[in-house]
């Protein structure tokens, strides 16, 4: 069961509540009494906090989604890709992950490291500012830093016996694990978005 | 010039709440960048700062009675 919707819920609900009380106090202008600031307290503190708490947790959720990332339609290509049943790019394929599920930008894109969700969430907003301060309609969509490999074998760990198989990288182990060979890189397993617009 | 009553700063602080609680619902009901960012930035500013408010309210009622 999405768990976004019952929260969505209790922050409209609570939103809803609050602002009755308020616009009753601000229309009617009761005196202060004991009863005015309890229901101040409701109107302004303990409905707000509620509101102010689920919505985050509902925003936050919400940044992760590949709807979300379609917001600006610059993604687009990205995501009919990634969407596309029968498209055979990467992104596609981990898209079709159940795993994935309607996360698939986010778990490729996400920083894996301490404090991840902040950094990553950090440069969605640099993504954010390029949207409209710059070109709508960019010809080549490219990362701000090449693709880590870490976010790769955050999955595909280069212990696995079943990634050991394979000659090539058993072969490129270390250049695979320092990063100097992308996993991403054209030849490898790229590229991993349609190259119409895209570059991995 | 006169400091603003209580009556006068808890009716800011009911105001602000409810710029707030707005930022909050747009977020909700269209999840786009700019509102969920505005919701997640101003609206937090704008919700503490009402709360604020409201406290200095009560404090000021408080002092008031003694």
């Amino acid at each position: 069961m999405d768990l976004l919707r019952p929260l969505t819920a209790v922050s409209l609900g609570c939103a809803a509540i609050s602002a009755v009380l308020l616009l009753w106090y601000l229309l009617r202008r009761p005196p202060l009494t004991a009863a005015t600031k309890v229901s101040l307290l409701l109107g302004i503190g303990v409905l707000p906090v509620t509101a102010a708490l689920t919505g985050n947790v509902v925003g936050y959720e919400v940044t992760k989604r590949a709807s979300f990332c379609a917001s600006c339609h610059t993604m687009a290509p990205h995501i009919r890709d990634a969407a596309d049943p029968e498209s055979a790019s990467l992104a596609a394929f981990h898209s079709r992950n159940r795993s994935f599920g309607e996360e698939s930008c986010y778990t490729c894109h996400r920083d894996y490291q301490l404090f991840g969700a902040v950094t990553t969430k950090l440069k969605g907003m640099r993504h954010l500012w390029a949207f409209y301060t710059s070109d709508k309609n960019p010809k080549d969509l490219h990362l701000y830093a090449p693709f880590p490999n870490g976010n790769c074998t955050w999955c595909h760990s280069t212990s696995l016996p079943g990634w050991n198989e394979e000659p090539e990288h058993t072969a490129m182990l270390e250049e695979i694990r320092s990063g100097a060979t992308s996993c991403a890189s054209d030849g490898c397993h790229g590229p991993v978005h349609p190259k119409e617009g895209a570059s991995p | 010039m006169r400091p603003p009553s209580i009556e006068t700063i808890t009716r800011w602080s009911a105001w602000l709440a409810l710029a707030g609680l707005g930022l909050v619902a747009l977020s909700l009901l269209i999840p786009k960048p700019i509102p969920v960012v505005a919701a997640m930035s101003l609206g937090q500013v704008l919700g503490t700062a009402s709360l604020g408010l409201f406290v200095l309210a009560l404090a000021l009622d408080g002092l008031k009675k003694r």
